[in-house]
């Protein structure tokens, strides 16, 4: 009887599911699953808001749709597309936000990335990066050569060994960098070419506001002093009056290591740096298959490195800004509250002893 | 099979028990909790682990001294009838006020993360009929359920290795850079982590190898520690102090770090295997406040069971207003610290006790 019950309860529960009113929630076909974000400069109070949904396939000609606004609030501009949509603007699927440069130099970066980081349906691996010009064209250009825009900028922002200069910020390295007090940010910097984009460069941040853009070369050389294993290729020109050589190395190995002083008063850092490379290009008059000839070819490299490492590092100090964060190596042994003063201090006061050791490891199998 | 057996629980029941019922959802934010230390608080854990190892060793002297009975009972023997079965109320009440915060924060955090746009009244019910069901197999289905628990969720800590690859090792130092103030205000925060291991005061009697129960029950909350320390250094290394401060559940954005190819948003995944750690810790609650219930009325019945289970389900869907419920669950938390210290008291009025005997 008991059993008889049981049974007969749990099939009058199985029926009753039809019963159930159709729910208001959301499935996947009411949602618009948001890619890309690009955010212009209007005003001080206003941005504009590109956003990028790529359709499934049947559902219109076009592979993604584009809707743009003007909003002083992020969450109401969606609210807005949305209803331009007329579909739930969802941003579980969001991959990539891009900022024009007008946009990262006055408004504020860090604002809209705060926004970003509080919601829980976005993923924290999303990119970010800084366009030249305007980031709604990246968004609405039309390249012959690129099928979807947003699958093209994911995989632009992926890191991968040629391009290793750039730091492909996520949102939580963006957050982590403007909040920590020992470093500030930096994001690759994106230039629309005929029919494609590129990785042109990358700019530093300081307190959400874009300052200055470096070198891809520059930025390889903070990549390594940020302990990156493996860097981007290397081209070298040594031009000493009469004889230029010019050079291609790739692999490239990175070992470093930084020691502080500990003190305050007078700051001093070592850095030794320790790269190992495969030299793939060489122009000169130098015939490297003589063993004098190639040791002094290593030499001359590397100190001509250790030389721009040294303009590099003095080049941030101007700039007052310290994407490597050489402060952290004296919070380290600080005892108290570390805050932004006294990494504005070393900054300004701290002393670099560089040493570059550059080895080359073969030039080919030719003779 | 059991049914008539009261010694039920062995070595690897004890150790799972011990170990699953301290970590519920605390774990979610416990890096958040320590915050006020700043990066020194990675190696805390440890020391919250020393001091709970501490507090063990009076809980089971006097449980030793007591064989057969539990801690509800313990109360009456030592305190008489009244001030004892008083004493004991409080604590069921106490049990069911855990039981409801750790079922409702959970429910919260689904709610944020998962199910945005559903009650949680769904999810709610299937839960509280899970819980029910475990609990209906007496102590020994709980441990089971603990056991499997935690092989079903423990891999869950692998994925910490690509915050900790991210991170930065040079957060570790200094050591020691915190205020007094700082240190009570986190400890104060922190510890509430630890609580869940003075459970074993209610099931010893169940346990087949009392002596060896200290050691079990340590080697359970050293594994709670050892998992505390993985998560706490990896949260160290990978955030900023704001961030820290800021950021609600910081384990769930370590998570959000990972990348595969084949899965994305590997929070989410883990967010539903949570419900494991959530259960067990709901379930050991929920058993304890059944006990006192059998031993207030001096009988043992099957409804007392889903009278709490009801109690509680009304507590955690009657939307009270978040301040009053946030002051009593503060409350409850507190007076964990006063239950995971009580034992001692115990002790003292045992010796009391037994001396007074003696001279008689």
């Amino acid at each position: 009887m008991k059993r008889f019950i049981f049974f007969a309860f749990l099939i009058s529960l199985l029926g009753t599911v039809g019963c159930t009113q159709k729910k208001p929630s959301s499935s996947v076909e009411d949602l618009s699953m948001v890619s890309s974000i690009a955010f212009d400069y209007i005003s001080e109070d206003e941005v504009r808001m590109t956003v990028s949904i790529p359709q499934s396939t049947g559902d219109s000609q076009e592979i993604t749709q584009n809707y743009t606004v003007n909003t002083s609030l992020i969450q109401d501009g969606f609210t807005e597309v949305s209803s331009q949509a007329g579909k739930m603007i969802a941003l579980s699927q969001l991959r990539t936000i891009l900022f024009s440069e007008e946009y990262a130099r006055k408004g504020d970066v860090t604002v809209i990335a705060k926004h970003f980081y509080r919601d829980a349906t976005v993923g924290n691996n999303i990119h970010l990066a800084v366009v030249k010009d305007k980031a709604e064209d990246i968004l609405k250009g039309s390249f012959p050569n690129i099928p979807s825009i947003n699958t093209y900028l994911h995989d632009l922002l992926q890191p991968k060994m040629h391009t290793s200069f750039s730091p492909f910020t996520t949102l939580h390295d963006f957050i982590n960098a403007e909040t920590n007090t020992v470093s500030h940010s930096s994001m690759p910097y994106l230039e629309k070419k005929e029919d494609s984009i590129k990785i042109a460069s990358v700019t530093l941040f300081d307190g959400g506001k874009m300052l200055e853009t470096v070198s891809r070369k520059q930025s390889s050389f903070i990549q390594a002093l940020k302990g990156l294993d493996k860097l981007a290729p290397l081209d070298i020109t040594l031009d000493k009056g009469s004889d230029k050589e010019e050079l291609h190395i790739e692999l490239i190995e990175n070992k470093v290591k930084i020691r502080s002083n500990k003190s305050l008063d007078s700051p001093q850092v070592s850095i030794r740096i320790k790269l190992q490379g495969s030299l793939v290009e060489y122009k000169g008059n130098k015939d490297l298959s003589k063993d004098e000839d190639f040791a002094k070819l290593q030499k001359d490299i590397s100190k001509h490195v250790e030389q721009e490492v040294k303009d590099l590092l003095e080049k941030l100090r101007k700039l007052e800004v310290d994407p490597v964060g050489f402060s952290e190596y004296f919070r380290m042994y600080y005892k108290g509250k570390w805050n932004e003063k006294l990494t504005e201090k070393i900054i300004a006061s701290v002393e670099y002893n560089v040493s570059v050791d550059f080895d080359l490891l073969n030039t080919g199998i030719l003779k | 099979m059991d049914q008539n057996q009261t010694k039920v629980l062995n070595g690897y029941h004890v150790v799972f028990l011990v170990h699953l019922v301290m970590s519920g959802n605390i774990l979610l934010t416990l890096p958040n909790l320590l915050s006020p230390l700043g990066f020194s608080q990675w190696w805390f854990p440890l020391l919250f682990g020393v001091i709970a190892n501490l507090l063990l060793i009076p809980m089971i002297w006097i449980a030793l001294k007591y064989k057969q009975h539990n801690l509800f009972a313990i109360h009456e023997l030592l305190l008489g009838k009244w001030l004892g079965r008083s004493l004991n109320g409080f604590l069921i009440l106490y049990a069911v006020l855990t039981l409801a915060s750790v079922v409702e924060g959970y429910l919260d955090l689904i709610q944020i993360i998962a199910l945005p746009d559903r009650t949680i009244i769904g999810p709610l019910i299937v839960f509280m009929l899970l819980l029910v069901y475990i609990v209906n197999g007496d102590i020994k289905s709980i441990a089971r359920f603990c056991i499997i628990s935690f092989f079903l969720v423990v891999w869950i800590l692998f994925f910490l290795k690509w915050a900790i690859g991210e991170g930065d090792i040079k957060h570790i130092l200094p050591l020691f850079n915190f205020t007094r103030q700082e240190f009570f205000t986190a400890t104060k925060n922190g510890f509430i982590a630890m609580s869940g291991f003075e459970i074993i005061l209610f099931y010893f009697p169940y346990i087949i190898c009392q002596k060896k129960a200290f050691k079990q029950a340590s080697l359970g909350i050293w594994i709670t520690v050892s998992v505390y320390f993985v998560t706490v250094f990896a949260s160290v290394m990978y955030y900023s102090e704001w961030q820290l401060e800021n950021v609600m559940y910081p384990v769930l954005y370590l998570l959000n770090a990972v990348t595969l190819p084949f899965l994305e948003r590997v929070d989410v995944l883990a967010i539903s295997l949570w419900v494991f750690l959530i259960l067990t810790t709901a379930a050991a609650f929920l058993w304890v406040a059944k006990k006192g219930l059998d031993s207030i009325r001096d009988k043992e019945k099957k409804s007392h069971l889903y009278i709490i289970a009801a109690i509680v389900f009304g507590i955690v869907s009657i939307p009270f207003p978040a301040e009053y419920q946030k002051m009593v669950y503060e409350r409850v938390y507190y007076s964990n610290y006063g239950f995971m210290i009580w034992p001692s008291f115990l002790c003292i009025i045992h010796l009391l006790k037994t001396k007074k005997e003696v001279v008689k």
